[in-house]
């Protein structure tokens, strides 16, 4: 028995009925949409596997799609915010970190204007993040100066 | 209806088996699934080809407690046998329920056997002498071939798709990941290294089925099997090895056919 | 200096009631066997004549700690040489079984495994001249796991399981692929306008004094490399020649049935076939990727080989696979 069945299997109770399915979503990481199906097993993501149904990807991925589940168990995955304090990032609360970014950002703007801000949107970071983004940006903000790291 | 019956077998199968795996059609999308006891089979598929086989080393892999059975073609079924002879499942775990493909399928991917060793249902197709290597070389001039690769292989954005869906690839330090060998950061790359490593890793060293699992993945539709097919054709004619045709329980060592008997 | 009281008698007993040991004290010291030894020409400081007449003398903890009873490779080129027709490396077999047994360490580089990237496949234990891998349960960093384990004492480092494992995970430190490809990769400032071959040669093929000169001193434009066995070489090096702009690659082992680990060479001639195949139909000429076999009655054709080369790769002209 190698080390994936163990690792797994300290997830998983042994003799448990076992499932396994495929849900079928759309890609995050691009504007062409690949259809892909997230590999579900005993409840824990194994990985995923191209759709052979969908009308724009017939079955084809591209690396960041046949990549785009594994962040999801990553053991490098962050679980909390990170604030940096003292040139050290320290663990904090989801309350803390949100109170200290939109006080930081509504003191520039009241006191240099909303164009003092920019803000940049990544291709690591899924469509819908970068559309909330882009939409905290101009709507909330009132600034155009947002791009994209593909642009760099 | 083929489908219909096969349905019926994975019905009484599911009596004494932890799952089946098939492929199951929800909204008119078609994925792999595994069925268990109690699942409506009405779902259950046949169509289209899709490496299955690597579906269940994926589940072996993690649930080696459990025996699974699968319904493949013949393809799928060497596959798995395959994957036993180079140890990385057991076939003690798996129940093979097979099914043919039809006359059209066998042609399309030039396959000699369009079954697998035994079948629940349907009739079997003609098997069909692979002769896509030969055609290839009377069509085209060294200087064509050579355009012809140089277009082809230069389409490819190394989405490593051939890679990820083939079901004999299951090693965790892959060759075509290495800097040592593959030049990072560079498209199209200078040399088809990375093309040249896969075919060699896996019809090279006597694991693909002839599938075409890799050709269906890929999104720059580069005919990889053209390259797979002769390299076959070489494994059985220079070392007289197929893969998935027999269960040694051994990967093959590649001497010549005269050395191989012994 | 030897003393008598050096000499133990019942060592030349242990190793005569050994098997294979049992001609031990028939030898009579002629030195055949040293002037035919392979090992010798390559490593002046082994000589199996020495080696059973110090056993023979009962030179007990000399022999048992020496590096020289772990160096015959067993290719057997002195046994039917020797008048007595003693099988000597049989004789080495017995001698090195008594130094396990008295926890004697065997000196020298061994094939290592990177466990934590091993699949326990087994091709490397299949592929193994010398049946000195197995797949065990082995502890490592991250646990424990099954992969392959190499016997260091039946290991003679020929690199062949390096060849043959997919993912690199074994092979012998000193000729890993990085230090392979390194060798390969090094520019040694040749004339831009000379075509540039690279000649892959194993350790043991290079008969004759004059083969050795030749390979250390080659022409303008042509660079050798050396690996232990022709059975090392995978045929990614020769990709990877070809992508650093070699034009032309030969791979130069040991004739039909004189490898000296055994079927390295075999493994080589199947691998360098198959590869010609799918260059050629890559639309990359045949003569790009080159195997040759040279025997023991090759002695001094080496030059004429790497002519060859040089000829049919100046007559092909520059590979260019990308513009």
């Amino acid at each position: 028995m190698g080390s994936p069945a163990i690792e797994f299997l300290e997830g998983v109770k042994t003799m448990q009925k076992i499932t396994y399915s495929n849900i079928e979503t759309t890609c995050i990481y691009c504007g062409a949409g690949c259809g892909l199906n997230v590999q579900v097993l005993d409840g824990q993501i194994i990985g995923v596997l191209p759709s052979t149904s969908h009308p724009v990807s017939h079955g084809q991925l591209c690396i960041k799609g046949w990549r785009a589940a594994d962040f999801v168990n990553h053991p490098e995955r962050l679980r909390t915010p990170l604030i940096k304090v003292g040139g050290k990032f320290v663990e904090s609360s989801w309350d803390e970190a949100l109170d200290l970014v939109s006080d930081k950002l509504a003191e520039a703007a009241q006191a240099h204007g909303p164009d003092s801000l920019g803000f940049l949107a990544s291709a690591k970071c899924g469509n819908e993040e970068n559309y909330l983004l882009q939409k905290l940006s101009r709507a909330v903000v009132g600034t155009n100066n947002v791009d994209h790291c593909a642009r760099l | 209806m083929l489908v219909a019956q096969v349905r019926e077998i994975v019905a009484k199968k599911l009596e004494t088996l932890d799952g089946v795996v098939a492929l199951k059609e929800e909204q008119h999308r078609v994925a792999p699934y595994l069925f268990t006891a109690g699942d409506d089979l009405s779902t259950l598929v046949l169509e289209p080809r899709y490496p299955l086989a690597l579906v269940v080393h994926e589940i072996l892999k993690r649930r080696p407690d459990v025996r699974i059975g699968v319904v493949t073609r013949g393809c799928q079924e060497r596959a798995l046998v395959e994957l036993a002879n180079w140890k990385q499942l057991s076939l003690d775990q798996v129940e093979i329920i097979g099914f043919p493909c039809s006359q059209e399928q066998a042609e399309a991917c030039r396959c000699e056997m369009p079954y697998p060793t035994e079948i629940v249902a349907g009739e079997r197709a003609q098997g069909v002498v692979d002769q896509v290597v030969a055609e290839f070389r009377a069509s085209k001039t060294r200087e064509e071939r050579l355009a012809f690769w140089q277009r082809q292989l230069g389409k490819c954005i190394k989405c490593y798709g051939c890679r990820s869906i083939c079901p004999l690839c299951f090693c965790e330090k892959c060759a075509m990941e290495q800097e040592t060998w593959v030049t990072r950061g560079k498209l199209p790359l200078p040399f088809p290294t990375f093309h040249l490593i896969k075919a060699i890793h896996t019809a090279g060293a006597g694991k693909c089925v002839g599938c075409h699992a890799c050709e269906d993945a890929c999104p720059a539709d580069i005919p990889l099997s053209i390259l797979y097919s002769l390299l076959r054709q070489d494994l059985k004619e220079t070392f007289g090895y197929e893969a998935g045709a027999q269960h040694s329980g051994n990967p093959p060592v590649l001497l010549l056919k005269e050395q191989m008997a012994k | 200096m030897i003393r008598s009281s050096d000499f133990d008698p019942t060592f030349v007993q242990e190793i005569m009631a050994e098997p294979g040991g049992e001609h031990l004290l028939t030898c009579w010291s002629c030195g055949t066997c040293a002037a035919t030894c392979l090992v010798r020409r390559f490593d002046s400081a082994f000589n199996p004549r020495l080696v059973l007449h110090k056993a023979g003398l009962g030179l007990r903890k000399e022999v048992l700690s020496s590096a020289e009873i772990w160096q015959c490779s067993a290719c057997d080129a002195c046994y039917p040489r020797c008048p007595k027709q003693i099988h000597i490396s049989d004789v080495m077999k017995a001698i090195r079984q008594i130094a396990i047994r008295e926890g004697y360490e065997r000196p020298g580089v061994t094939a290592e495994v990177d466990v934590a990237s091993c699949i326990a496949c087994g091709l490397c234990a299949a592929a193994c001249p010398y049946e000195a891998i197995s797949l065990e349960m082995v502890e490592y960093e991250g646990g424990t796991k099954q992969a392959a384990k190499v016997d260091p004492n039946l290991c003679m480092a020929c690199g062949i399981c390096n060849s043959v494992c997919l993912g690199s995970c074994i092979g012998v430190p000193g000729y890993l692929d990085e230090a392979v490809n390194q060798n390969i990769g090094e520019d040694e400032g040749t004339s831009p306008t000379m075509p540039r071959a690279l000649v892959i040669t194993c350790n043991w093929c290079l008969h004759a004094g004059s083969d050795w000169e030749y390979a250390q001193h080659p022409p303008e434009g042509v660079k050798v490399v050396n690996v232990p066995c022709s059975g090392r070489v995978t045929p990614a090096f020769v990709t990877t020649a070809l992508q650093a702009g070699v034009d032309g690659v030969l791979i130069v082992g040991c004739q039909e049935d004189q490898c000296h680990y055994k079927h390295g060479n075999a493994l080589e001639k199947g691998r360098a076939a198959m590869l010609q195949n799918l260059l050629e139909l890559l639309g990359i000429e045949r003569e790009r990727a080159q195997f040759a076999w040279l025997g023991s009655l090759d002695r001094g054709k080496f030059p004429e080989l790497v002519n060859k080369l040089v000829q049919d790769v100046q007559a092909l002209g520059p590979l260019s696979w990308s513009e």
